[in-house]
């Protein structure tokens, strides 16, 4: 038995869908398959743990399939991708599942969607500052429209981008004491 | 002259004193640690492209696409542990000599 789920999760909410996945497991529902805030879960008692990570090649590049063939190799499953957030998951009978397992991975992973997000950040407030300022002084009312829902999404991506960084902080602040 | 390497990337270098592939490692690194060390897998594999790119490790066979490619230590790998050894040993015996040295109930692991 399998069911549809949509649910949004945004670039900088990474662990909260690896927390949700690991929840639905725990309910007995597996995912098995991911698309555009679309999960498709099957109904099995074999428990998974899930873990996602941002590549740094689209996932059909050579170096991306081969590290993904190499996280399977060492016991995981691959469910997905969407973009390039790839989706793996392995048995909780065959013991923990991580994909970092010390704090500059992390660091490294949350720095490579912080350089994605800045330019669609800074780009968005370009375009809608533009427009907006186009729509008002023209008294072209779809312009200013346009420009404020430009900026609108900008600011929804730095406030995403913000509170990546303060996870990065507080990781590199540790990262003076600890490694892992 | 070298800086530390981190814990992982020590337990690396020690474990492909022997060749292994990537999951070999991840056990050898558990077990040799007692359970302390887990390597996670997309750690390691930045670990094992670094220290390719350093030198410090091969990947052992031609075929790229083969499953469980192998890696094992160069002998500038052999080197930088080594010298990584000399400096921990260096740390222990400053700590001994300070902190009284009964702190050994763990060398049984």
């Amino acid at each position: 038995m399998t069911t549809k789920i949509y649910k949004v999760f945004w670039a900088w909410q990474a662990e909260d869908e690896e927390q949700w996945l690991d929840s639905m497991a725990d309910k007995g529902w597996q995912l098995i398959s991911v698309g555009y805030f679309t999960y498709v879960f099957e109904k099995s008692e074999e428990k998974y743990s899930y873990r996602l990570e941002f590549l740094k090649e689209r996932v059909g590049a050579p170096s991306s399939q081969q590290y993904i063939r190499f996280v399977v190799d060492t016991g995981a499953e691959y469910v997905g991708a969407v973009q390039k957030w790839v989706y793996f998951r392995k048995k909780r009978s065959e013991g923990v599942f991580e994909l970092f397992s010390d704090k500059s991975s992390r660091i490294r992973q949350l720095t490579r969607i912080v350089q994605v997000l800045m330019p669609l950040a800074g780009m968005n407030t370009g375009i809608g500052i533009y427009n907006l300022l186009l729509g008002l002084s023209m008294n072209m009312w779809v312009n200013a429209l346009c420009g404020c829902i430009s900026l609108a999404v900008s600011g929804w991506l730095f406030y995403g981008i913000a509170k990546i960084k303060m996870k990065r902080n507080q990781l590199e602040a540790d990262a003076q004491l600890y490694e892992g | 002259m070298q800086g530390a390497l981190t814990e992982a990337v020590y337990y690396i270098l020690l474990s492909l004193i022997t060749p292994r592939h990537g999951y070999g490692i991840m056990q050898n690194a558990e077990q040799m640690s007692g359970g302390r060390v887990r390597l996670a897998a997309g750690t390691l594999y930045g670990a094992l492209t670094t220290m390719q790119d350093k030198g410090w490790i091969e990947a052992l066979g031609g075929d790229q696409d083969s499953r469980r490619k192998e890696y094992a230590l160069t002998e500038t790998g052999k080197q930088v542990l080594q010298a990584e050894l000399k400096r921990l040993h260096e740390l222990v015996r400053n700590g001994d000599a300070v902190l009284g040295g009964d702190t050994h109930d763990d060398e049984n692991l």
